[in-house]
């Protein structure tokens, strides 16, 4: 019942809440707390122990507590985002959501839907823009189809583009090679979750905020802010701050990646609001990729490529 | 006592599955995130669950859980929030009516409540999503009338000036909302 004082301002604001309310993830589960909480208890009840065995237990634990530090919450984090740089494939998808003022004034967002595999030892992967672009990262070079026609247009009628002096995609990049590489045309390189991870290393808070779990998993979820260089050194562009969550299973592998940042406007881009979440899966999957064929890839600055050997499979197998 | 176990389990349960929804959609406002108001909701449950069996007939569930998470949610903010680092100002939106995406309008708006300090964003959360009178909203949060209006007046000056000149008005339809249609 609203209050006789509340203005016509006052008014709009429930809608407006109704609004940021009203798109409930699908997957939560309220009552999972409940639910651990009560089968512990049902496990301690049922452990009993004699009066020596308890004793002995005690003084075990004191010892083991003096001599094992726990790690602290960047630590952790830390190694989670190591092992996944440079571990085990897996699988991924993610929404980002971008919004933009354009230079008319009018606001813009784009929300991108997208899905991949990564290796990170034999640094391959994929990505696939759904009902879109594509991209593959093998070879050291990173490979963009559009996915449309009018865009081939712009690729001398070929489908790829082998985009060139793209700094290595495992080694950290500045923030605006990163985060804006693929603005316009082409592909979410600049979400890719390597190059996030590669973010992550250089992590400046960690706090460790509690308990977290997923569908067959459980681990402790991060939340951390990270500074991001923008541009490159000496260039006086300001610096990007970053902050989210992560979360880590028992495993120390990374299930879940939710980022947000504001990329300030440059000579050549609008400023950008950016959220991403990513979730991640499949761990072990052995994960193939192959250049697409010379003759349908354009290479800026190269004439045209002779026909090379067909190469067309992509395949992302699950782990055995 | 294994039937009265059961009687709870199933009591609270239902409690759940009929109020929990509302919860969460507070829990959201209040936290900025679904990841987030999972686990405040979760992490209230809990407690509430704690207390469930000395929870009278004449008690009122939905309040008793409104308090914990208010609760719980100031203490996690004592804990954390103050290590949050400001993002950029969020970008200026030419209309309301522009923007026809409700999932990224939900989003800013959710974004913006995190910027405003806790109290306000409190404030704000429980009286225009939970309707809640003012008296009701100070004893919550443990202070005056006074300082309800005042939080108020400042959160919503706060929360026009992150979301924009144009204050949403018909771009934005308000959700079918059963609960608060029937007050």
């Amino acid at each position: 019942m609203k209050e006789p004082h509340m203005s016509d301002t006052d008014q709009e604001v429930p809608p407006l809440f109704a609004v940021a309310a009203g798109d409930i993830p699908p997957g939560i589960d309220l009552l999972r707390g409940v639910r651990t909480r009560r089968a512990a208890h049902r496990n301690r009840v049922r452990v009993t122990l004699s009066a020596a065995a308890v004793a002995v237990l005690a003084v075990v634990t004191a010892v083991t507590l003096t001599l094992v530090q726990a790690p602290s919450a960047l630590a952790q984090l830390t190694s989670a985002v190591s092992r996944m740089t440079a571990g085990q494939g897996y699988h991924f998808s993610a929404t980002t959501t971008r919004m933009q003022v354009q230079a008319n004034g009018m606001p813009t967002t784009t929300r991108t839907d997208f899905s991949g595999a990564f290796d990170p030892a034999r640094r391959v992967g994929e990505e696939t823009v759904i009902g879109g672009a594509q991209t593959r990262f093998t070879g050291g070079y990173v490979y963009l189809n559009p996915g449309s026609a009018a865009q081939r247009k712009l690729l001398d009628g070929k489908s790829w583009i082998r985009i060139p002096g793209l700094p290595p995609l495992w080694a950290p990049v500045t923030a605006d090679q990163q985060l804006r590489l693929g603005a316009g045309l082409l592909s979410v390189a600049e979400t890719s979750p390597q190059n996030l991870f590669a973010l992550l290393r250089s992590v400046s808070t960690v706090d460790k905020e509690g308990s977290v779990s997923g569908p067959g998993w459980t681990g402790t979820r991060y939340a951390f802010s990270v500074s991001i260089a923008f541009g490159p050194a000496g260039s006086g562009l300001p610096a990007v701050t970053a902050t989210g969550t992560v979360d880590v299973d028992q495993q120390g592998r990374v299930r879940q990646l939710d980022a947000a940042y504001m990329l300030p406007p440059t000579a050549s881009a609008q400023a950008e609001r950016v959220t991403v979440e990513m979730t991640f899966g499949d761990f072990g999957a052995l994960v193939s990729v192959t250049a697409p064929p010379a003759d349908d890839t354009f290479v800026p600055g190269q004439t045209p490529i002779a026909p090379g050997p067909a190469q067309h499979s992509v395949s992302v197998s699950a782990p055995g | 006592m294994r039937r009265d176990t059961g009687d709870i389990d199933e009591r609270f349960a239902a409690f759940v599955r009929e109020h929990g929804e509302r919860h969460l959609r507070v829990a959201v406002l209040l936290t900025g995130n679904w990841h987030a108001a999972e686990d405040l909701v979760q992490a209230s449950l809990v407690k509430l669950y704690r207390a469930w069996p000395r929870l009278d007939t004449s008690s009122d569930p939905d309040a008793y859980l409104r308090r914990i998470m208010v609760n719980t949610h100031r203490s996690w903010w004592r804990a954390r929030w103050r290590r949050e680092t400001p993002t950029a100002t969020l970008p200026e939106t030419a209309s309301g009516e522009d923007i026809a995406d409700r999932h990224a309008v939900g989003a800013l708006v959710r974004q913006a409540l995190t910027r405003l300090p806790r109290q306000q964003r409190a404030v704000l959360v429980l009286r225009y999503f939970e309707d809640l009178p003012e008296t009701e909203v100070a004893k919550l949060l443990g202070c005056s009338s006074g300082s309800v209006k005042t939080h108020a007046h400042r959160g919503l000056r706060t929360l026009r000036e992150l979301l924009g000149g144009e204050w949403p008005r018909s771009g934005v339809n308000q959700t079918p909302d059963p609960e608060r249609d029937r007050r």
